[in-house]
């Protein structure tokens, strides 16, 4: 009889190999080739169609609340791109996702693994948001090169930019990943799923520039944190908000992660303790 | 034998859940928002049982026995309402993720693998999650595969395997990091029978060759007689029998079946020293009763009546079980075996 293997202590002190679960979502993606003709099709399409509508809404006016035509366009379509950073975490679509896990059964196998199933889902949302991520960069650089955005206000400007984008994405992670995490309360969240990422892309910027909203609704915006997400970066991105006030911003959107971080962390204790395997 | 010899060790194991129960009536759904029923159910009722290391033992009961949840509880996967649970020396609700290197587990219905993926990618993946060593990784897909015959089929997306092949992948993601402890819950469920038989000697590969212990939920009594010399059965999530195949069979199995045929039809059977099972006019079902043999009743059967076709039936695995569950209802669960902690 041969004996099972133990890892040894060498083994378990080097780095744990589950970060490679980033490329799950690459691999799903390549599984089906059609999807990477698509995905920039109809990145294409809408960013053309975003390009068309605010041109005829700024064909009598050169402001509209007060943004300029380059600015509305900059920050519609940089909008545009970054709901496709997320757009495979949004876990309605994916069938490892945890919403669908729990739905059914296989939720039993994230808590027969060596990490957490906090961390595997970071590991996989991970991987979809840089698979995104790559579709939302060349995005920018193509609409960028044709002149039809604005660049960055120097230097300051792209790196405050980028802290801000980041700081967004994180808060939209925390976000996303309360909805995932309260399946295992409502074992079928899918109707608040989509209603949640209606609310997150017309109260972040997406569909419409903030500045546009009512002044109640933006008043209430921007006491949410969906406005971390995407429209303060852009508004950053397009000089609405002064790199003066920069930092008071990115202080708010790393607020918002540290609460949300901490909410995130509580509602998986619980969890923990109360899952529930549907499907015998 | 103490704890630490012992895979697994559960005491008074008990786990309760509340469901919600309907309304009746007009407003049933809005009185169910404001006024939930709830129902509290136990599932698993002070299980005590332990396995030794190296032993395969099935776990049997009827549907909704608590066969599942119990496995659910050992894996870590669900905390227990009460009671005690060592698994490995851990107690695997609270440590997890320790738990999680040293057990492996295959539920017949579900998957681990990524249904888009080729079964082999799958496999990679879980290398990862389990951080096994790329050399391990190939010696045991190399073994995996000698009785598995994966090759044929692991580069194929897993949601074009066929049942079969898709458990067959399972088994060997489920023991890809080498776990000293595996729970299988109705790995067969569903499989031929040449699978099922390959999948048997994967099985007792994996105690023989490798010294695992693995804990085996099934359905499939012809498995199980191939497989496990120790069985436990639970039903209404209490453990009903903890014993040998063959303690079972001396207990509840020992008194085979006279079946019976008759060249006309026999308005009453009277065999002394036999109890009648079942009687229709033309056939019968006779068991002697502990005084005479199957022997004795053919001879009297053969003697009395005019008998066209008569044989001899041994007890089933399925009537054994039966026969526990009947004996059992309404009494206590039964004593630990031998092999039990004190």
């Amino acid at each position: 009889m041969t004996t099972i293997t133990v890892p040894d202590a060498a083994a378990r002190r080097r780095p744990h190999r589950s970060w490679r679960l980033l490329r799950v979502g690459m691999l799903n993606e390549r599984a089906f080739r059609i999807r990477l003709v698509i995905a920039p099709m109809m990145l294409a399409v809408q960013l053309y169609l975003y390009d068309r509508l605010w041109t005829a809404v700024f064909s009598h006016t050169a402001k509209a609340a007060g943004l300029t035509l380059r600015q509305t366009l900059t920050y519609s379509l940089m909008g545009l791109l970054m709901a496709r950073v997320r757009w495979n975490a949004r876990t309605i679509n994916v069938r490892d996702s945890l919403s669908i896990s729990v739905r059914d059964g296989t939720i039993v196998y994230w808590f027969l693994r060596p990490i957490t199933p906090g961390r595997f889902y970071m590991w996989r949302q991970s991987g979809d948001v840089l698979y995104g991520g790559a579709w939302a960069l060349l995005g920018f650089a193509v609409v960028l090169s044709m002149g039809v955005i604005d660049p960055p206000h120097g230097g300051s400007g792209a790196a405050i930019f980028v802290v801000s984008l980041v700081l967004g994405q994180i808060v939209l992670y925390y976000l996303g990943q309360i909805v995932d995490v309260c399946m295992f309360w409502m074992l079928s969240n899918f109707g608040l799923a989509r209603m949640y990422y209606f609310i997150q892309d017309l109260l972040s910027g997406v569909f419409v520039p903030l500045p546009f909203m009512p002044g109640w609704l933006l008043a209430f915006a921007t006491w949410l944190p969906f406005s971390s997400g995407v429209n303060v970066p852009l508004s950053l991105y397009v000089g609405r908000i002064p790199q003066s006030q920069a930092a008071g911003q990115l202080a708010l959107q790393l607020t918002w992660v540290v609460v949300l971080a901490g909410v995130t962390k509580w509602l998986w204790s619980l969890a923990s303790q109360r899952v529930t395997v549907q499907g015998g | 034998m103490s704890d630490a010899d012992h895979a697994i060790v559960a005491r008074d194991l008990t786990k309760t859940f509340f469901i919600n129960r309907k309304h009746s009536g007009r407003f049933a759904g809005i009185r169910a928002l404001f006024d939930p029923i709830r129902e509290e159910r136990t599932v698993v009722d002070r299980l005590t049982m332990s396995v030794a290391r190296g032993e395969l033992v099935a776990l049997l009961g009827p549907n909704g026995a608590g066969k599942s949840t119990s496995i659910k509880m050992l894996t870590g996967i669900l905390t227990p309402t009460s009671g005690e649970v060592y698994v490995n020396g851990r107690v695997p609700y609270r440590e997890r993720v320790a738990n999680a290197r040293s057990i492996g587990a295959v539920f017949g219905q579900k998957t681990q693998l990524w249904w888009d993926l080729p079964a082999r990618q799958s496999l990679a993946l879980l290398r990862d999650i389990f951080d096994v060593p790329q050399s391990l990784f190939d010696k045991q897909l190399a073994d995996f595969n000698a009785i598995l015959e994966l090759e044929e089929f692991w580069d194929t997306p897993v949601r074009n395997l066929s049942l079969g092949q898709r458990v067959r992948c399972e088994m060997a993601g489920a023991m890809l990091h080498d776990p000293a402890i595996v729970f299988l819950d109705e790995p067969t469920i569903g499989m031929d029978v040449v699978v099922k038989e390959q999948t048997r000697e994967f099985l007792r590969h994996q105690v023989t060759e490798r010294g695992r212990t693995i804990v085996l939920t099934t359905h499939d009594m012809t498995e199980v007689a191939r497989l496990c010399e120790r069985v436990l059965l639970i039903n209404h999530g209490r453990l009903m029998f903890d014993g040998t195949l063959e303690r079972l069979k001396d207990e509840h199995g020992g008194r085979p079946q006279v079946k019976v045929t008759f060249a006309e039809p026999v308005s009453v059977v009277d065999v002394p020293g036999a109890h009648i099972v079942s009687h229709d006019g033309m056939r019968a079902v006779v068991a002697p009763d502990g005084t005479t043999t199957a022997e004795d009743v053919v001879r009297s059967l053969i003697s009395r009546f005019p008998v066209a076709n008569i044989g001899v039936e041994e007890t089933n695995l399925e009537d054994m079980m039966r026969d526990v569950y009947l004996s059992k209802l309404g009494g206590e669960p039964t004593a630990p075996n031998a092999s039990q902690p004190a």
